[in-house]
């Protein structure tokens, strides 16, 4: 088997695990069909985005949280965005971690929303680190002088 | 692209054929990811996409480009302003179809959402198949104002021909099309709108309704065309006739007109839910200086202003309440309603409603002259003219800001108005005094009362008040049935106008005529009602029926509000003196 189709293969393979385990869901499929002859580097560009906008949001959500008085209209919103976010590009795991952490802000439970502050963020890491991962699969497959296998 | 061309992709005519290719959008959203997928994801639907951030740039974009886009997709969370808010604000400016996403798909949002006036509310993450089908709500919402353009009688684009009988089927479908428009009103928010664009139409051929720009001078000459007319003759024919504008359509006046007449239903209707009649009777007895101002109170305000009717102190207190009030207003620029309160020409009755104010001064002047022409005089009969055309502010906080204004106009006048047809002007005007509290009362009962005394010919009425003034008698019915009868021709003016505002205001809320009416008129002449109460023969004249039995009495306004309550007005505050009271009263 050559290096493409080695590649091509755990390419699908990583993908499919992603989606088997929670990490992506749909959405990011969607994402994929997005990308065509005009974008062709959409979904790293939103993945992109997503990271940086993600790791703001996080860190605003620790201050947040850690006032004297904690502003749990702020937090919510803050948790709000990051979860349109993470729906809008398929990152399950974190948006089903924000929709907890959400009922959390309306409780006002500080606990909670700490507990859930450290679940997204452990979320948060490692689908980046998984997105990253397949990326960089991607790459390989490209330079290898593949094409990206299109998940059905 | 022409403005007027939706979905304009560069053709004026081709796009029929490519639709919705071309689907001009405009995307709000603060999180830049949602933005950017949702932009991928509208090119790819061959849409004509425009992003922003931020809610304020983005109402500003579409100000400043004012027909370049045919629908608004905008996020209900966002830092500078609340989704809901934009949502109204388009509705109200610029007319376009805005559909709502959210990542919360909660009902209470969702419902807010469709209260707001929003087409559509989508849920994120968004599917490009949703996003496909958006242009839909635009398709729809211009069928609507199409078919509300039948309904006033107007026609679209294809049945031009259909000029003739234009007045007839004005008028017709201005009662009966009450509740198609009421329907239509409903389904989707139909403001008047504003703005600083040029009047630009497009070319009879295109088989797409023209979007005309109203600018603040356009409208102006509308609204003094519809004033010379008088609401009742105020037929899209008409008006054109009158504007002479060249590129104006008739049909374009027609849907104009309608906007109009729902603007100020919406403005009665909001003013009643927003102040009701206790807010509206503790503010007035209070100190007619702050009115609760309803959601559109601010341009009654600015209205007010404008006009330069408004005593500094009035409007120090209005402009207190309208900004303490900061949901209350919908955004209105403040500039773009002044223009208007201050045309050139006479205000129109209905016109004057909802910009304002009447012009106490102006009213002062001219209570000794014939009510016809008080009522046309912007100033002067505003009082009348605001009565009457005050749909939305009698109504309801709305209408505390109009009674405000005539309360102070109407003491002025009423001096004036003792001696001559005290009412005169403003058929609806109700003494100054009384008409706080006739405020207060009239909430609920004007909307009756107009009603009723609408639809009974004035000239029932005109018996009634011996005096021209009728509308002295106080009784907001008494206006408007002065109106008819009053002093004399201005009574018939009055009365008429009235009456024609009557049904027209039917298709809105009707209480604001009748608040009119007893505005001014209030407790404040208890002896001119007197008077009336003895000559007039009454029974008649409150209403259309049976206040016979009521007829003037002294008392009696109470009573012959009750009866009188043609519309069902209940009369809330019994007050004798003005049968605009009684029209008030339970």
């Amino acid at each position: 088997m050559d290096v493409v189709t080695q590649l091509q293969r755990q390419f699908v393979e990583y993908t499919t695990s992603l989606y088997r385990e929670g990490y992506l869901d749909d959405q990011f499929t969607q994402l994929q069909k997005l990308q065509d002859e005009c974008s062709p580097d959409f979904v790293a560009e939103v993945v992109s985005l997503y990271f940086e906008d993600s790791e703001k949001l996080l860190n605003n959500l620790e201050t947040a949280l850690r006032q004297d008085i904690v502003d749990y209209k702020q937090v919510d919103a803050h948790v709000h965005q990051f979860k349109g976010s993470s729906s809008s590009i398929g990152a399950q795991r974190v948006k089903n971690v924000c929709v907890v952490f959400r009922n959390y802000c309306d409780a006002q439970n500080l606990e909670g929303c700490m507990l859930c502050l450290q679940q997204a963020k452990t979320e948060f890491i490692v689908v980046r680190n998984k997105l990253e991962a397949l990326f960089n699969l991607e790459q390989q497959i490209t330079q290898a002088g593949g094409s990206i296998p299109m998940m059905a | 692209m022409t403005a007027g061309n939706s979905f304009g992709s560069g053709s004026d005519t081709g796009v029929s054929d490519q639709f919705p290719v071309g689907l001009r959008v405009l995307v709000v959203d603060d999180d830049v990811i949602c933005l950017k997928i949702l932009e991928q994801m509208l090119r790819r639907c061959s849409y004509n996409v425009t992003t922003c951030s931020q809610a304020t740039a983005a109402l500003n974009l579409l100000r400043e480009r004012k027909g370049c886009f045919d629908v608004v997709l905008s996020d209900v969370h966002m830092p500078d302003m609340d989704g809901f808010k934009l949502l109204e604000l388009v509705g109200l400016e610029m007319d376009l179809p805005v559909i709502m996403i959210s990542a919360d798909g909660r009902t209470n949002l969702v419902l807010r959402g469709i209260r707001h006036g929003a087409c559509d509310y989508l849920i994120k993450p968004i599917r490009e198949e949703q996003l496909k089908n958006i242009w839909q709500h635009v398709i729809r919402k211009k069928w609507n104002e199409n078919k509300e353009h039948e309904h006033s009688g107007s026609v679209d684009d294809k049945d031009r021909q259909k000029r003739g009988g234009d007045d007839t089927d004005y008028a017709s479908s201005v009662n009966e099309g009450g509740d198609g428009i009421l329907v239509s009103h409903k389904k989707r928010r139909n403001v008047k709108e504003e703005d600083d664009g040029e009047l630009e139409t497009d070319e009879p051929g295109s088989s797409k309704k023209p979007r005309v720009v109203w600018s603040v001078e356009l409208h102006q000459q509308f609204v003094g065309a519809v004033n010379q007319l008088g609401i009742d003759k105020a037929v899209p024919k008409r008006i054109l006739e009158l504007m002479n504008v060249p590129g104006l359509t008739r049909e374009n006046v027609a849907s104009h007109l309608q906007k109009f007449r729902l603007y100020l239903r919406r403005l009665s209707g909001m003013a009643q839910q927003g102040g009701g009649p206790n807010s509206f009777c503790g503010s007035m007895e209070q100190s007619q200086q702050t009115p609760k101002l309803g959601p559109y109170g601010r341009f009654e305000i600015q209205a007010l202003a404008a006009s330069g009717q408004i005593p500094p102190q009035t409007l120090a207190a209005l402009h207190a309440e309208l900004l303490g009030r900061p949901t209350a207003n919908v955004g209105l620029p403040v500039i773009d309603y002044q223009p208007l309160l201050q045309p050139s020409k006479r205000m129109p009755v209905d016109h004057v409603m909802p910009y304002g104010q009447p012009n106490p001064s102006n009213f002062t002047k001219q209570i000794p002259q014939p009510i016809i022409e008080d009522v046309h005089s912007g100033l002067g009969p505003w009082h009348s003219n605001n009565m009457v055309g005050n749909y939305g502010q009698l109504g309801g906080q709305n209408g505390h800001n109009m009674l405000m204004g005539m309360s102070q106009n109407q003491n002025q006048s009423q001096q004036l108005q003792k001696q001559s047809i005290s009412v005169q002007p403003s058929r609806l005007v109700v003494p100054a005094q009384s008409a706080a509290d006739f405020q207060g009362g009239n909430n609920g009962i004007s909307v009756n009362q107009t009603n009723s005394y609408s639809r009974s010919s004035v000239i029932d009425y005109s018996p009634v008040l011996p005096q021209s003034d009728g509308s002295s008698n106080g009784v907001g019915q008494r206006s408007e049935r002065d109106a008819k009868t009053m002093g004399g021709q201005s009574g018939n003016n009055v009365g008429e106008r009235q009456i024609s505002f009557g049904e027209s205001v039917q298709v809105f809320d009707q209480r604001p005529l009748r608040n009119l009416g007893f505005v001014g008129k209030g407790t404040s002449i208890p002896s001119r009602f007197a008077i009336y109460e003895a000559e007039a023969p009454t029974s008649n004249l409150y209403n259309g029926d049976n206040n016979a039995g009521r007829r003037v009495k002294q008392e009696p306004n109470i009573d012959f509000l009750d009866n009188s309550k043609a519309g069902g007005i209940q009369i809330r505050h019994r007050m004798s003196q003005n049968d605009l009271m009684s029209v008030y009263s339970e």
